[in-house]
């Protein structure tokens, strides 16, 4: 089992409400996110440029450095879920994650004093009867959450539409492979591979 | 009704006591009475179905509800176009509803107007207080010196005010959401057409919906191209989870083509398949290239163009109306004549190809007209040279050569032709138009050359056509007609205004026995009749710029000029029911002076603005979207209109519609109803209980009582199938004449050549039948470009052209006090190409001074390759962190950051348009205004603060 989101650029319009939809479904404070969605371009000159959207949150990497650096056993994989997630009560705030993750994607608790990410809405989603409230709400219809290994799951129901050309990642850095998936057509715009 | 009364005086004890309370910071929990939709949701969670109402638009979402606070929101899977969708906006609502900027109490101003000085008093003394002031002011100055001002779209309560005017002869409005969005478009549409087109982007949601039933369903692709023209408008950046949803729906599943006019790579242009970056300011320019490259290259509809639209017909050089048979042949017998006298169907007059002669042009099917119309060209009538209103079109567009356009629409000619090349070949297709034309001198004349386009090609009444009419009951029965006032139940409540499509002597009968029907009730009609027409003819502006007549509204600049000078009269008291009025009339500056003339200002809204500091007087605190019931009021979903249910209900707030009906009756009470204009003119608008409320929207729902709707928790809506929803080509249905429908327009055919607009400048025709307005000059029936007064061609000492824009963050002048809304989008970006901004120095993330010959405000610099050289972009934007209690001086907020000071008042002859897009400025590096917040921890006293707030009863 492999879950987690596929963000289908064809559809971002950039319009940030994953963002609001995140921090108020996780209790978030102002300045903590837990995803962001940045501006790709545009690129090229005026008026023959490219723009898309990318937001990025948590990649769900298959090998995730932020658990081989953790050195309390706070950042770990659930084994219910398979989702690489934080135990807060064993963090210690030595914020080695935040550096290991490949993609900043880590936020620190200044209050709590640990470090905190993207759970996949644990809190709603591991007993399978919900998805992320950033898929729920996505006004674009552009984040789906599913079973990378269910081909029958919405993410693998998506992929099947577009051409490979068109399935991306974010660069793998350190072999951590990260499981989200991004859908971007070259009709729209050439894929950067930014982070 | 006495019933309420007492309980009224029941509640103004309690609420005297929780006003004391919340003013001393201790949370209210005497008086607790659990709600209808709160009762029982103690402990657990219990889910209600309900309406956003972030936007000017209705996703269908779902408030889950613990001890009595909504906890969390989301969009329903069951809406029709969001699918679940919830954008920010609506989302933010959770923090909005318990913001600690919301106002559970009226207030009385007890400071001088800026300080923000406020005392919480009761209903009654608020009432009292709004109805004397009304009162005092109409005695003395009579009807003109009460005027109401209303919001757009997004705000709660909008285009109603009217009646407030009627009932004391008042005759002044002014709404930020007419003559600057969607009512020039709606009355062009309508004048052209015979009904209203997508004039805005919440029928975007229509348009993308253009889909066949089963398509709609079941999301299928069908083998059909589809091509939506986007020209100036921000689906996703408007109803974001609404018509933004539907847009990227039909992009993704049905591989609909796009070609996107937008100075600004939109989210909508980074996507299309054409992008037209148009100079701001130019886009009559490009339309009529667009026109004469059509006409030339011989790719319109010609059949269409013949015999369903009035292109053919030959116009009086003198009057530049068209001929009609009768104007030529006295005798001629028009076979279109309806027998009962009540249907007008006229025969123009024609140059026939067969003939090769000037011929009677009766109304018959296509393939029944006895001629075959020439659409360009010009033949002798009576011995004058008289040209087809092809043929007026054409001249105007031959100058307007692809390289024409390119070089004063800064683009390029090979681009133009390639969205061209798209658009003609694609027949699933049309042309939407944004707000952008009526923010700007072009207002008439866009909406003239996207109809004449579509209609060039018989792109009307057809699949993605931005003209379409839903559902069986707009299948026509007989000849169309229309009164095409948006405010016609007021004229014709007293007897006024030409019904198109009926003969005179039937439009007179009908008139008289309104006229009756008052004289019925002892009152005399014709004289209230006289009375109410002066009235429209001395609203503010409104010789000038006749087209304000649809929503009965005055002119932004001659109200504001009236309040200054005291000519022809002053406007003294306002009644504003929307929220930061400096956000939305420009320019700004100019209009601060004008309302530190008003002696008395009230406003309804839920939560304190700009414009509430520098001038109000009295504030009345109305409920926020979760808690008002609701229907009938911008609840369009496509296939669905949905109902609003209260989820929650703090303190004293009070439903929108209720507010109204109390601050009338106040004033009718201390004036005596005996000298009111009409006591009843607000009947039917707002209601004096929720109960009220309540029993009119489960009427319209379908249904017995409120209870049964709030029942069927999974149905607040009304529905039309999607079988019966989408039904083309009605104008060709024959209908009880043994004619094809045809259209709800003079000469029951598309009129792109509008000649209602001539009749309209020269007496206030159709609005004002049976009486003549005095004459302006001549509006133009076509399209015509004219540069705008500010133009970067000849300005040197303001060179940069700015216009303005949406972000999906916010809808006008909402959510600024939304915390998580602001620490995304904290101030206003100002879009500049990176060569530009070298040009002055200016880095990414530079604070700019931004002045134009009306002001300065504040802007983030936005470097962007998606803009071109010399051209800015910025949204509006006002900052109620400026009067926080947290700084240690304040201002109202509105002159920081706001582009809207910088505004004009170049306007639109017809409409009274003011200029807020392409107007001149020059920029230099500035720095961030003091008090503004950016940083996200600065945004904590945004935080909501009032979920422990006791849910109450509804005060009225």
């Amino acid at each position: 089992m492999a879950k987690g989101l596929l963000i289908n650029l064809d559809r971002c319009h950039g319009c940030d409400s994953c963002i609001v939809a995140c921090k108020l479904e996780n209790g978030l404070e102002l300045g903590s996110f837990y995803n962001r969605v940045a501006a790709v371009g545009p690129t090229g000159t005026y008026p023959n440029v490219q723009k898309y959207w990318l937001p990025v949150q948590c990649q769900q990497c298959e090998n995730p450095h932020c658990v081989e650096v953790c050195p309390t056993g706070a950042s770990y994989r659930d084994e219910k879920t398979g989702y690489v997630l934080i135990d807060k009560s064993k963090c210690i705030g030595c914020h080695y994650c935040l550096y290991a993750c490949p993609y900043g994607v880590r936020d620190f608790n200044e209050k709590g004093g640990y470090a905190q990410k993207c759970t996949l809405c644990a809190q709603i989603t591991a007993d399978g009867s919900d998805v992320p409230v950033c898929v729920h709400n996505c006004p674009a219809g552009a984040r789906l959450f599913g079973d990378y290994d269910d081909p029958q799951s919405d993410v693998c129901k998506e992929m099947d539409r577009y051409g490979d050309e068109c399935v991306h990642t974010l660069p793998d850095c350190g072999g951590a492979h990260p499981l989200t998936r991004y859908i971007l057509s070259p009709s729209i715009a050439e894929w950067k591979g930014l982070i | 009704m006495e019933q309420s009364i007492s309980r009224r005086g029941f509640l103004k004890a309690a609420a005297a006591t929780s006003a004391a309370l919340a003013v001393s910071g201790e949370t209210s929990t005497f008086f607790d009475q659990p709600g209808q939709a709160f009762a029982d949701s103690a402990s657990k969670r219990t889910m209600y179905k309900t309406a956003c109402h972030g936007c000017a638009h209705c996703c269908a979402v779902k408030a889950y509800v613990e001890d009595g606070v909504v906890v969390k929101l989301e969009g329903d899977p069951d809406g029709p176009l969001n699918r679940g969708g919830m954008c920010l906006k609506g989302l933010s609502q959770l923090h909005t509803v318990y913001s600690p900027r919301r106002v559970l109490h009226p207030m009385k101003r007890v400071g001088e107007r800026g300080e923000n000085k406020w005392e919480a008093i009761t209903w009654d003394e608020a009432l009292d207080l709004a109805g004397t002031q009304i009162a005092e002011a109409v005695k003395k100055y009579g009807g003109y010196s009460l005027w109401t001002a209303q919001g757009g779209g997004g705000a709660y309560i909008q285009a109603e005010t009217r009646g407030i005017n009627a009932t004391f002869g008042g005759c002044n409005t002014v709404a930020s959401g007419s003559n600057q969005c969607a009512m020039p478009r709606e009355m062009i549409t309508k004048a052209t057409l015979g009904f209203q087109g997508c004039v805005n982007m919440g029928d975007m949601g229509r348009f993308v919906g253009c889909w066949t039933a089963e398509a709609f369903k079941t999301r299928v692709p069908e083998p059909e191209d589809r091509l939506f023209v986007i020209w100036g408008l921000q689906p996703t950046a408007n109803g974001v989870a609404h018509t933004g949803h539907a847009l990227t729906d039909a992009r993704a599943l049905f591989g609909a083509k796009t070609i996107v006019v937008d100075p600004y790579l939109t989210s909508e242009a980074s996507k299309a398949d054409v992008w037209l970056p148009v100079r701001p300011g130019t886009d009559s320019a490009l339309l009529l290239a667009w026109i004469r490259w059509i006409i030339d290259n011989k790719r319109y509809n010609e059949k269409y163009c013949k015999y369903w639209t009035n292109l053919p017909f030959l116009i009086n050089p003198e009057t530049k109306l068209p001929y009609e048979a009768t104007d030529i042949w006295p005798d001629y017998v028009n076979p279109a004549i309806d027998p009962n006298g009540i249907y007008d169907t006229p025969a123009y007059v024609c140059f026939d190809e067969k003939t090769q002669s000037v011929q009677p042009f009766p109304y018959t099917a296509p393939d029944d007209s006895p001629v075959d119309p020439a659409i360009f060209t010009t033949a002798m009538v009576n011995g004058v040279e008289a040209k087809t209103a092809g043929q007026i079109w054409w001249e105007e567009a031959s100058p307007w050569t692809l390289e024409a356009a390119a070089e004063t629409c800064w683009l390029e000619a090979d681009k133009i032709e390639e969205a061209l090349e798209l658009y003609v070949s694609i027949e699933n297709s049309g042309i939407t138009g944004g707000v952008f034309s009526e923010q700007q001198e072009c207002t008439s004349a866009v909406p003239l050359g996207m109809v004449m386009i579509d209609a060039m090609m018989g792109r009307v009444l057809t699949p993605n056509s931005s003209y379409v009419k839903h559902g069986k009951n707009s299948i026509p029965t007989h000849r169309p007609t229309l009164r095409i006032a948006e405010g016609r139940e007021m004229c014709e409540r007293y007897g006024v205004g030409w019904m198109i499509g009926w003969t005179k002597e039937h439009n007179d009968e009908y008139l008289s026995s309104k006229v009756q029907a008052w004289n019925d009730q002892g009152r005399d009609g014709e004289a209230m009749r006289k009375q109410f027409v002066q009235a429209m003819f001395d609203t503010l502006g409104s010789n000038a710029h006749k087209g304000m007549h649809q929503w009965t509204q005055s002119a932004l600049k001659e109200t504001r000029e009236a309040i200054i000078t005291g000519e022809p009269y002053r406007p003294r008291v306002n009644y504003e029911v929307s929220g930061n009025k400096y956000m939305v009339v420009s320019p700004a500056l100019e209009w601060q002076k004008a309302y530190a003339e008003q002696d008395f200002i009230i406003q309804q809204f839920p939560n304190m603005t700009s414009f509430t500091v520098d001038c109000v007087d009295l504030f009345l605190p109305t409920e926020e979207w979760l808690e008002f019931d609701n229907y009938g009021d911008n609840g369009s979903s496509m296939i669905r209109s949905y109902a609003r249910q209260q989820v929650v209900h703090m303190g004293e707030a009070v439903n929108p519609f209720v507010v109204p009906w109390h601050v009338t009756h106040s004033a009718i009470e201390a004036l005596g109803e005996e000298n009111c204009f009409d006591a009843h003119a607000t009947d039917g608008f707002f209601y004096e209980t929720i109960e009220s409320a309540r029993a009119t929207f489960a009427k319209k729902l379908g249904k017995n009582s409120w209870d049964e709707v709030l029942a069927d928790q999974d149905h607040l809506y009304t529905e039309i199938s999607p079988e019966d929803y989408f039904i083309f080509n009605q104008h060709e249905t024959i209908v009880d004449d043994g004619l094809p429908a045809g259209f709800a327009t003079m000469s029951r055919k598309v009129e792109p050549y509008c000649s209602l607009l001539i009749r309209l400048a020269r007496t206030g025709f159709p609005y004002m039948y049976p009486f003549d307005q005095p004459a302006c000059d001549d509006y133009d029936p076509i399209c015509k470009f004219k540069e705008p007064s500010e133009s970067p061609l000849t300005d040197t000492e303001y060179p940069l052209v700015l216009t303005n824009g949406r972000v999906p963050h916010f809808h006008h002048n909402t959510m600024r006090h939304a915390p998580f809304v602001r620490e995304c989008m904290p101030a206003p970006e100002l879009k500049i190409n990176p060569v530009t901004a070298a040009e002055y120095g200016i880095n990414h993330g530079d604070w700019v001074k931004v002045t134009s010959r009306r002001g300065s405000c504040s802007l983030v610099a936005y470097l962007t390759e998606g803009i071109a050289p010399g051209v800015l972009i910025t949204e509006r934007f006002w900052n109620p962190e400026c009067f926080d209690d947290t700084q240690s001086s304040i201002t109202a907020g509105f002159e920081e950051c706001n582009c809207n000071v910088l505004g004009a008042e170049f306007q639109n002859d017809v409409f009274s348009s003011n200029s807020y897009r392409a107007l001149q400025v020059k920029i230099e590096k500035g720095s961030k205004p003091d008090r503004v917040w950016v940083e996200s921890s600065e945004f904590e006293p945004f935080m909501p603060t009032r979920q422990n707030e006791a849910n109450k009863e509804e005060v009225f």
